[in-house]
């Protein structure tokens, strides 16, 4: 009889457990009361495997992005120079010095964010995200002189130009999509490009054949507030698609991997269907591994529920965008109390990749380093930077997702935090009140592999009106072992 | 009589509501455990498969079993049972896992390991 009770109050739990979703308030580690001008910063407050220890490399820095090594040993970082919330600044690259300070190397343009960067006999090869002009390749030496080996990437959109990896002569790149899930609407609005380009939609890398999933929305660029407008997919906002309509596929195009040789030459597609190809790395097998940020719920076709992603990069493969997450339809995602989004594409352009790993949803999984030196541990794995959840814009999360690095095991798919708060929750340093991890934007191996050092973007406060970056918050960590 | 037999039905009905009131802050509060970074070392295969599964089907919602998307899922004492209900059944915002995307086996993996995790998670 008491058994039979117990069994009924759990079952009452998971009944209820079930119902929070839809009761339950936001809880984004990037919503705070109150967002501190000055960051609090304490290594101790971060907790690792037993073994290593953290340290500061360098702090105070404003929207890094990440760190990149010269042949003698010297440690660079990027300033990305913008910033979601609409914050427009110079892109730098710096130089750390051995007592943490930094000496500028080279000034970009206001085009910023400089989202990567890598080094090779000489020369600094930098990702342009390219929210005013459109992405850019840089080529820049250690004297400061600059070749610009791509540029008009169309990066004006919500996801910009990033990467840099170097194989065999030839530098791969990922350009992220205009939109959130293909259709131009009010939220990109929101984000500030759609006033700047009206015109400007996503692009496929192939011809496309689309079904007529019109959205229609209150027209935000007319001084009317009863116009409408009615926008299809691949089209600019308030132009409408036809049934079976064909959109001419082009280069460079959006949601792609691309690659251009690192003395200059043809810009070439490696492969499409992403949605922002964030972080690309070189495994010690020789394979590309590509880091994919998933659909958010907001927009024109809001997606519920798709974790970012880990893949392996295949030559001419279709990754799924905009109507899979992996090989999952996002058609087959009911969103809680709305409808499934609509097929957009009328036949699929190839088999989507099954990915190597399903990383949390809104954790922004960005930069990637492969571990190649067994003294540092845990050889062959991935390591990737978790940014953060920017809850509520992107969609509801109960608790802070993301804020940490995890360690990813490449043939099984198992994720286990590396480096993470110490507190009782995840989360934030901001959110938690310690001085531990903020937004690690991305990581970087050492090229001995000793070291494993962290970009930490800094606060970044979001909110229903959308993001507050705070400047000079943010650090470079590095771990190594402790024995 | 008639009062007391009122006074029972009255004495029910708090019961009731306390026990949903009760079940409600443990399922709507603190929905977390705590961020881990250790090495875990599984001892037997159906915990390694368990994890594998997790991380491929669950993770993305659950991460590291913690609050993210969906709720926390090992600081809540569920039975297996429970727990493989849940899986099949996909009750609320979960979807549902059904037989030709999850055997009975793997359900089971999965259900063993959160309950491994749980047990031994929550005691480091």
């Amino acid at each position: 009889m008491k058994i039979k009770y117990v069994l009924i109050v759990l079952f009452a739990i998971l009944l209820i457990n079930q119902s929070c979703y839809r009761i339950m308030p936001s809880k984004g580690g990037g919503q705070l009361d109150d967002v501190p001008e000055k960051r609090n910063i304490e290594p101790t407050d971060v907790l690792l495997p037993d073994g290593y220890k953290i340290e500061v490399v360098t702090e105070g820095l404003t929207f890094p992005t990440a760190v990149t090594f010269d042949e003698e040993g010297n440690t660079y970082v990027i300033e990305g120079g913008y910033s979601y919330g609409e914050v427009f600044l110079a892109p730098k690259l710096l130089k750390i010095q051995p007592d943490g300070s930094t000496t500028t190397v080279y000034t970009g343009q206001k085009n910023g964010p400089w989202t990567g960067i890598t080094y090779s006999k000489g020369y600094f090869y930098i990702a342009e995200g390219g929210q005013v002009e459109g992405g850019k390749i840089l080529k820049i030496s250690n004297e400061g002189t600059t070749q610009v080996l791509v540029e008009g990437l169309p990066s004006l959109g919500d996801h910009h130009t990033n990467g840099p990896v170097i194989r065999d002569g030839y530098l791969y790149f990922g350009k992220g999509t205009a939109t959130n899930s293909g259709i131009v609407g009010n939220d990109n609005a929101s984000f500030g490009w759609l006033y700047r380009f009206p015109d400007f939609h996503d692009i496929p890398c192939k011809d496309i054949t689309i079904n007529a999933i019109n959205s229609e929305t209150k027209n935000v660029l007319s001084d009317n507030p009863d116009d409408k407008a009615v926008t299809g997919p691949f089209l600019p906002y308030n132009q409408k698609a036809e049934p079976n309509e064909v959109i001419k596929g082009a280069l460079p195009c959006t949601g792609a991997v691309m690659r251009v040789p690192i003395n200059g030459g043809d810009l070439e597609l490696v492969a499409w269907g992403f949605r922002n190809p964030y972080g690309l790395a070189l495994a010690p097998d020789g394979q590309i591994y590509v880091t994919n940020n998933s659909y958010d719920v907001r927009g024109s076709r809001p997606v519920w529920g798709t974790g970012d992603l880990l893949f392996k990069l295949e030559q001419d493969a279709w990754y799924g965008w905009p109507d899979y997450n992996g090989s999952i339809a996002i058609t087959h995602l009911e969103i809680p109390g709305e409808e499934d989004p609509k097929k957009i594409l009328v036949s699929d352009p190839g088999t989507p990749p099954e990915p190597v790993a399903s990383l949390g949803v809104h954790s922004s999984s960005n930069g990637i380093s492969f571990s190649t030196n067994g003294e540092f541990g845990f050889e062959g794995q991935a390591f990737i930077a978790q940014f953060g959840d920017m809850a509520p814009g992107v969609g509801k999360v109960l608790s802070p997702v993301g804020y940490r690095v995890v360690r990813v095991d490449v043939d099984s798919g198992i994720i286990e935090d590396f480096a993470t708060n110490r507190a009782k929750k995840n989360g934030p340093a901001s959110w938690l009140e310690t001085g531990g991890l903020e937004r690690p934007v991305s990581v970087q191996f050492s090229p001995d592999g000793s070291a494993l050092y962290i970009t930490d973007f800094g606060i970044l406060a979001t909110s229903k009106k959308g993001a507050n970056p705070v400047k000079n918050s943010g650090v470079v960590w590095k771990i190594t072992r402790q024995d | 009589m008639e009062n007391y037999k009122t006074r029972l039905k009255e004495r029910n009905y708090r019961f009731i509501a306390i026990v949903l009131l009760a079940c409600i802050a443990i399922s709507c509060s603190a929905p977390k455990t705590k961020p881990y970074a250790e090495v875990v070392t599984l001892p037997t295969e159906q915990l390694q498969n368990g994890r594998i599964l997790f991380n491929n089907y669950c993770a993305s919602c659950h991460p590291e079993a913690m609050s993210g998307v969906g709720l926390a899922i090992i600081n809540k004492p569920l039975p297996k049972a429970l727990i493989k209900l849940q899986i099949r059944n996909g009750i609320g915002v979960m979807p549902a896992f059904n037989e030709e995307q999850l055997s009975d086996e793997q359900v089971e993996n999965i259900a063993e390991y959160l309950n491994y995790l749980r047990t031994n998670r929550n005691k480091n």
